[in-house]
């Protein structure tokens, strides 16, 4: 009934779109929505300000050399060259991101869909707990410490010493200080903590399915759990899944600080490195903002087009 | 394959290594060892000593009782014989006039005194000394220590820590409250400022007693009559003027009821006048430490005010250790009928939940009877208001109409001092039993083998029953204490007893439960720091007239209503307080201030503050800053003119961006700021100090340019456990060489050594061969930080070594030092010098049986790899320990900055590295971190001028003189990262040292050279360029 009306009074509209300029119109139309954009403001001024912005001053910068202290120095490609062909520890780092880009963004993003699937086949009670534990990791800051702790490299770090205890090594590994068990540790970690948000709004989506989809999909012919999840379950919930896809994709190209809180900076031989330390080792470390703005510009545009291919792969659901 | 080689050059160094070792320790032998020697017997001494207790008990068992009669009285100044110590033959004592004592002995801060004496009967006495601290060296604060011996023996070993305690005064300025009190100085928001204190040097008899509190009589003496017996004062700390000993008896303190039985009194009438004086003007204290402090948690609390911080409580945290004392007077005017009293404090006591604090009074100087050794605070979150009381009864005292009265408050351990005290021996055992352990089964034993400890170790388990029954009677006696409830400090207990229980009634629980002894040990020693924190506060003191009625005394807490409203009030006043500020005094000169910013905590900055009201010659504005914060400040252009504690590295990371104006410039000195930058240095500091704060003049190739006057300096020291080392019969090492002959003792006793990996171990070896972090291509002797120079062939070697003590050693690389040192299993480590603080606030169990002396050194050896003799034919040991400093940095300013304040700012930052003000920082440090914390100036005076003993003292500046500073270059971080990674690879897969490390080293130099490109420096290809025909030598 309402819907209607509303139609209505659009059509009721005098102004014709072609009477006047797009600019015209578009103020026109601001006018008009005032209310909205007065209330969208605040967010968007903060959001333009201190995101958008240093955005794109990054990218100015990134052609730059400039060192915090003094004027920068405009050198056009330079850093671009330099960081393509001429830093062996820029490729570790890509080579690096991209591994935990896959454990930390696909697998996780999988894991996380077929857990809340499990989960949601709990009763309302049991899934209310089951929900908190997988949430859990991520919601508490630096829970991974425990990690920490559990592969010290003391004598006395737990499994250092049940191992040592029980005969299988006579000196402590350093887990975190020895190349060939970073990498799968942190894999673990990061797999671990990556059950977030994700998860969370792959629970929610799951709930908001309409249960009359099911009994009307059994009627049309859905013979099992899968085709049910693929032609139903999927497509109702497509806001989620994108939502959660692109957390997802930030928070694996953004993956660095568990890292650096277990395995120090930088890892050994840079074998845990990833692009985000890259970027704070030449941003913080040694004040070459120019050279480590064009890093974020590489890794900004991973992101983009990681995030287009997923939008693309997304559509394909319930096909 | 790999192994193999690996395994074959392992084995030659080995054996490389036994040849030079045993070579090195025969010629070793000739190596002064003599006064390492000493203390080690010293050592052996006080494990030997028993305890008072046992003494006391042996003695009384053969029949000794308390002498009777009088004592005797010896005239310090006359008759005594002074034994200087050899390394400080000047130090001497000597007979001075006094005006009120006549001729008296002043002695040194080294040294031993004695007399000869006879006394009357034999019997126990106690000893008193009529005492004052020496004038002079005003910068001494801490406790005057010395250990008394008879007969050249200390009976006991409580003898071996006697501490005679100072006397400072508040300096108040002319100021009345509204109520007519003692006020203070306002600033200029209107908050109270605390007064400033002066030690004062007056005579005090001080009576030999426990120094840690756990007796609370007197120590007594058993003395001989007939014979002759000599006296010894051995001087441990600071000096000490004395006027006469008198060695007389001591039967005990009175009883409650002979007090008032002697003093045969009525009790005063409730209308008798009520004096209130007001706590947070007492008229001395005991340390410089104890000093006013502002309390809002009441609204009742005198005086107080809603916005301003006023200063109406004393005590709180700085008046926690046993023996500080804070002294009051009572106006005898305000004392209308004599009488008997009750003594009521309005104090609070919020810390020890379920438990009491203690405290002792002394009135005019003496302890009126017993019950006064015991007084008890009891708990609550909120202030009380009681009489003071043995927790039994409200304690009576007399005071005469019309008299000024003295009464002083001293921290002591009341009822808790003898189960203190047994705990702590429980402790000691459970060490001595987890070490008697160890040594058998090492720190991981396999809980089903079979050991024999009942054959082996049978004294240990009879040992730990021992300490299971000690404690269970503890429990027992606490609980009584308690009143029969149980809290979380006897669970502690319990569980150690639990554990022991377990441990001795079946032989494999032993080896199952090592562990879980040492966890508790652990957590036994943190029960026992935390129980002996006595702290408590006090707002005023009253005499309330012992006839009034307690319903009339003042209140302890507010009314809900008058909380609600001083709330409320402070809630809005909230609004138009700056907080941030630290207030300077209201100063009408109309000088530009310097910006000065500090980024440590706000009670450190308030330290700073009151130090630069008290004595900076120029204005200064003091901020308390986040860390972090400078950088973006400075970006911004409001960054400070100074900015405090900046690491070595970020001050030459700021100068190369041209962030920090250069205070010198060798070649161009008239231009400098700092004209007399050279002279200060040389006078205040090391001169390693400014390797790190100086980059070279690229105008001026082989001169300096420096950036930053050094603040605080770290540099390593050899820790060791004296005890442990008495025990496995060890002597300290003094070359590397000695200590690699007693690792294989330390390991076969499944000891361990605690060792700096990576980058700090490489640098402690190549600074004892002379050998540089960085090249100096040119060979001037101005390191160029063109290339790196770890690639030498020194360099190298140095790497070897290090690694050899990770790989064939097996040194640990990650370690719990603190934990580690304390259970005995790592008894000898290299650390920061300032571990120190750790150790003495952690493990007090641990007194005199640990100490820090100077690096073991490295044998020096010439082209031929002969040992090198100096001319007396001793071995040449060169000890250099790697040092790195943090520095005052002047940061230039964009707009310009007027001449007077750029010489203001000069001035401050001379004023703030001179030796009175980081000795009057360093000890206001203590105030707020602990008693025997230590604050790491860089200042060569304020350093020694620490409350540090004389043995301390002495090993620590050793060391000093052997300190090497690492230059900073552009680039430089990066040598750490490499280093460690070569490290690592040689410690994890136990690759060929050299190799991995030679690896690492284009990466390094390619990136010096990128950073040297970056700031237009010349590089190492250039630099060879134009120089390579010319000295082709250079570049071999």
């Amino acid at each position: 009934m309402s819907q209607n009306t509303a139609v209505k009074e659009q059509k009721a509209k005098p102004v014709s779109r072609k009477d006047m300029t797009k600019a015209q119109w578009t103020w026109k139309e601001m006018k008009k929505n005032k209310a909205g954009y007065f209330m969208v403001a605040p967010f968007f001024i903060l959001f333009f300000v201190f995101t958008v912005v240093p955005v794109f001053l990054s990218m100015i910068l990134s052609f730059t050399s400039f060192n915090l202290l003094e004027m920068p120095k405009v050198v056009w490609l330079d850093n671009y060259v330099r960081l393509f062909l001429d830093d062996d520890i820029f490729l570790t780092a890509v080579q690096n991101t991209l591994i935990f880009a896959v454990f930390t963004g696909p697998i996780s993003y999988l894991l996380s869909l077929f857990v809340a699937w499990f989960i949601n086949e709990l009763s309302p009670r049991m899934r209310a707990f089951v929900t908190l534990i997988f949430y859990a990791p991520s919601i508490s800051g630096a829970m991974y410490s425990i990690f920490g702790i559990l592969f010290s490299s003391d004598r006395y770090g737990y499994v250092n010493a049940f191992l040592i205890e029980y005969n299988f090594i006579d000196e402590p590994i350093q887990f975190f200080q020895n190349a060939s068990y970073v990498m799968p540790l942190c894999i673990l970690v990061a797999l671990w903590t990556s059950l977030g948000v994700t998860f969370l709004s792959f629970i929610a989506g799951l709930q908001t399915v309409d249960v009359s989809l099911y009994e009307a999909g059994a009627i049309d012919g859905v013979r099992n759990r899968w085709q049910e999840l693929w032609y139903i379950t999927l497509p109702t919930m497509k806001e989620q899944l994108m939502f959660g896809a692109v957390m997802s994709i930030t928070g694996s190209f953004g993956f660095g600080g568990i890292v650096t809180a277990l395995a120090g900076f930088p890892s050994v031989d840079y074998c845990a490195w990833t692009i985000m330390h890259h970027l704070e080792d030449y941003g913080g470390q040694r004040f070459e903002v120019g050279y480590s703005s064009a890093i974020a510009t590489i890794l900004f545009i991973m992101m983009i087009t990681s995030n287009l291919l997923i939008k693309k792969l997304l559509s394909k659901v319930g096909q | 394959m790999r192994t193999t080689i690996a395994a074959k050059i392992t084995a030659v160094l080995l054996a490389l290594l036994m040849f030079v070792s045993t070579g090195a320790v025969a010629a070793s032998t000739e190596t002064p060892t003599q006064e390492k020697k000493s203390t080690i017997e010293e050592v052996k001494e006080l494990l030997a000593a028993q305890g008072y207790y046992v003494y006391l008990e042996n003695m009384k068992m053969q029949g000794w009782k308390d002498a009777t009669g009088n004592g005797v009285t010896i005239k310090a100044a006359e008759g005594y014989r002074f034994t200087a110590d050899p390394d400080y033959p000047d130090q001497v004592a000597a007979v001075e006039n006094d005006e009120t004592k006549g001729k008296v002995l002043v002695l040194p801060e080294t040294g031993s005194v004695s007399w000869d004496f006879t006394v009357p009967e034999t019997g126990f006495y106690v000893i008193r000394l009529v005492y004052r601290p020496v004038a002079g060296n005003e910068s001494s604060t801490s406790y005057i220590q010395r250990e008394l011996f008879i007969d050249g023996k200390a009976p006991f070993k409580e003898s071996y820590y006697l501490s005679m305690t100072r006397r400072f005064v508040d300096e108040y300025a002319d100021v009345k409250r509204d109520d007519g009190s003692q006020g203070f100085t306002l600033d200029k928001n209107g908050n109270e400022k605390k007064p400033t204190k002066k030690q004062i040097y007056e005579w005090s008899t001080y009576t030999a007693c426990d120094s840690t509190g756990y007796i609370i009589d007197p120590l007594k003496y058993a003395i001989e009559s007939g014979a002759t017996h000599t006296l010894t004062l051995n001087a441990t700390m600071n000096e000490l003027a004395l006027s006469e000993i008198i060695i007389e008896p001591f039967a005990g303190y009175t009883s409650y009821e002979d007090y008032l039985k002697n003093t045969n009194a009525k009790d005063a009438s409730a209308s008798a006048n009520a004096p209130v004086i007001q706590a947070e003007t007492p008229t001395s204290t005991s340390d410089l430490t104890i000093y006013a402090l502002n309390d809002r948690t009441s609204a009742i609390t005198q005086p107080q005010h809603a916005s301003k911080q006023l200063l109406n409580t004393i005590g709180d945290t700085k008046w926690e250790n046993v023996g500080q004392w804070i002294e009051w007077i009572i106006p005898g005017n305000e004392i209308t009928e004599s009488g008997y009293y009750y003594i009521v404090p309005r104090f609070k006591q919020s810390t020890r939940a379920g438990l009491y604090v203690a405290r002792r009074i002394m009135i005019n100087g003496e302890v009126p009877y017993d019950n006064c050794n015991y007084l008890q605070f009891n708990y609550s979150d909120d202030w009380q208001c009681s009489p003071l009381n043995d927790g039994e009864k409200d304690l009576k005292f007399y005071f005469e109409a019309g008299k000024d009265c003295t009464i002083r408050m001293e921290v002591g351990y009341g009822n808790m001092a003898d189960i203190l005290r047994r705990t702590e021996n429980c402790l000691t055992s459970m060490n001595n039993i987890y070490n008697s352990i160890l040594k058998i089964t090492g720190p991981n034993p396999d809980e089903y083998s079979y050991y024999g400890f009942a054959e082996v170790i049978y004294d240990t388990i009879l040992e730990m029953k021992a300490t299971r029954d000690e404690l269970q009677s503890i429990v027992d006696e606490f609980k009584a204490i308690l009143g029969g409830k149980s809290g979380a400090d006897i669970a502690t207990l319990e569980k150690i007893i639990w554990i022991l229980d377990k441990m001795c009634s079946k032989e494999s629980e032993i080896a199952k439960n090592l562990d879980n002894l040492k966890v508790n040990s652990g957590t036994l020693g943190t029960w026992i720091m935390n129980t002996k924190l006595q702290v408590l506060s006090f707002d005023y003191i009253s005499l309330q007239p012992a006839e009034k009625d307690a319903k009339n005394y003042p209140k302890g807490r507010e009314g809900f209503w008058a909380a609600l409203g001083f709330e409320i009030k402070a809630f809005f006043a909230s609004f138009f307080t700056d907080y941030n500020s630290l207030g300077a005094l209201d100063d009408a000169s109309t000088a530009e201030p310097v910006e000065v910013w500090i980024s440590t905590s706000r009670d450190e900055a308030q330290v700073m503050r009151e130090l630069i009201d008290n004595t900076c010659p120029v204005k200064v504005n003091l901020k308390l800053v986040a860390g972090g914060t400078l950088l973006p400040a400075t970006l911004a252009g409001v960054g400070p003119d100074i900015s405090l504690a900046m690491g070595q590295s970020e001050v030459i990371n700021y100068a190369i961006r041209s962030a920090i104006q250069p205070l010198y410039e060798e070649a161009n000195p008239e231009n400098s700021i700092a004209k007399d930058y050279l002279e200060i240095c040389a006078q205040r500091f090391s001169d390693q100090a400014t390797v790190g704060l100086r980059l070279e003049n690229p105008d001026a190739p082989g001169t300096y340019i420096y950036y930053g006057l050094p603040e605080r300096m770290g540099f390593s020291m050899l820790f060791y456990r004296k005890d442990i080392f008495v025990q496995l019969g060890l002597e300290v090492p003094q070359t590397w060489d000695d200590l690699y002959t007693i690792v294989p003792t330390l390991q076969i006793n499944y000891r361990k050594v605690g060792f700096p990996s990576s980058l700090g171990g490489l640098m402690l070896f190549m600074y004892q061969r002379d050998e540089d972090i960085y090249s100096d291509i040119n060979g001037d002797g101005v390191l160029d930080g063109m290339r790196i120079n770890i690639d030498s062939f020194t360099s190298l070697q140095c790497f070897e070594d290090l690694c050899m003590l990770f790989q064939t050693y097996k040194f640990p690389r990650v370690y719990d030092l603190a934990t580690y040192f304390r259970m005995g299993e790592m008894p000898i480590a290299v650390s920061d010098y300032l571990t120190y603080n750790q150790f003495t606030i952690y493990a007090t169990e641990l007194k005199g049986l640990w100490e820090f002396t100077t690096l073991p050194g490295t044998i020096q050896r010439d082209a031929n790899g002969n040992v090198m003799y100096d001319e007396e034919g001793k071995i040449v040991v060169n000890s250099n320990a790697p040092c790195s400093v943090s520095a005052v940095i002047l940061l230039r300013d964009r707009k310009g900055r007027s001449e007077t304040l750029e010489n203001s700012c000069w001035e401050f930052m001379k004023w703030w590295t001179s030796a009175e003000s980081q000795s009057s920082y360093a000890k206001q440090y203590e105030a707020l971190v602990g008693l025997a914390a230590k604050y790491n100036t860089a200042n060569t005076e304020a350093l020694k001028n620490m409350s540090w003993t004389n043995t301390e003292r002495r090993n620590l500046l050793a060391q000093y003189e052997h300190l090497k500073g690492t230059p900073e270059f552009p680039g430089g971080y990066i040598i750490t990262r490499y280093v460690d990674f070569a490290f690592l690879n040689c410690y994890n897969n136990n690759a060929d040292p050299t190799e991995s490390l030679l690896d690492q080293i284009q990466y390094i130099n390619n990136e010096l050279t990128r950073k040297r490109k970056e700031f237009g420096l010349t590089v190492y290809e250039d630099y060879k360029k134009e120089n390579y025909e010319a000295h082709p030598e250079w570049f071999d």
